[in-house]
């Protein structure tokens, strides 16, 4: 799971494109929110 | 009052900056992730709000965004440039600064990006990484 977090950071800091950088994110985000355990999280 | 040249204190509001500090003490992780996501906005020439940022990238942290905004203004890397409603409907109609990056300032950035031993994005370009340098 860290390589793939690893891989989206790195697609992140590879964009130009407003879009794709927030779609990016999102995506970033919800693999943080399954690594560190979903609601359990906040 | 500063001297000419010398260097000029930010204006914002002491107690915010020492926020700023104990974010960047204790959390220095977080904080440099979550400045760096904000940053790589910034390069790109894109404005931004501190709720551009899911929270998650903060590890659920909601007021992390908003410091590392602030740490990036007292860095005078970023400016901000508008108001805008929160898109959060628990904000109620709260608005926030619209940031982008500072005149003249790109190279600071880059030098910023060098700095935390990341590859310094490249503006407008696909050459951009952030592999460690």
């Amino acid at each position: 799971m860290n390589d793939e977090l690893e891989r989206l950071w790195r697609r992140f800091y590879a964009l130009t494109d407003r879009e794709l950088m927030r779609q990016c994110l999102e995506a970033i985000a919800r693999l943080m929110r399954l690594r560190y355990g979903g609601e359990g999280m906040f | 009052m500063a001297a000419k040249g010398c260097f000029e204190m930010t204006t914002l509001d002491p107690q915010f900056l020492r926020a700023i500090v104990l974010m960047t003490d204790f959390k220095p992780g977080d904080a440099r992730r979550v400045k760096s996501a904000l940053l790589a906005l910034a390069v790109n020439g894109l404005d931004f709000t501190a709720a551009d940022l899911p929270a998650e990238i903060a590890n659920g942290d909601i007021h992390l965004a908003g410091a590392a905004c602030g740490a990036l203004v007292s860095e005078r890397l970023i400016v901000v440039v508008d108001r805008r409603k929160s898109p959060d409907p628990k904000a109620k109609g709260r608005k926030l600064n619209v940031y982008r990056l500072a005149m003249g300032r790109l190279e600071t950035a880059r030098a910023w990006f060098r700095a935390q031993n990341l590859t310094p994005p490249s503006f407008r370009t696909n050459q951009i990484n952030l592999l460690p340098a």
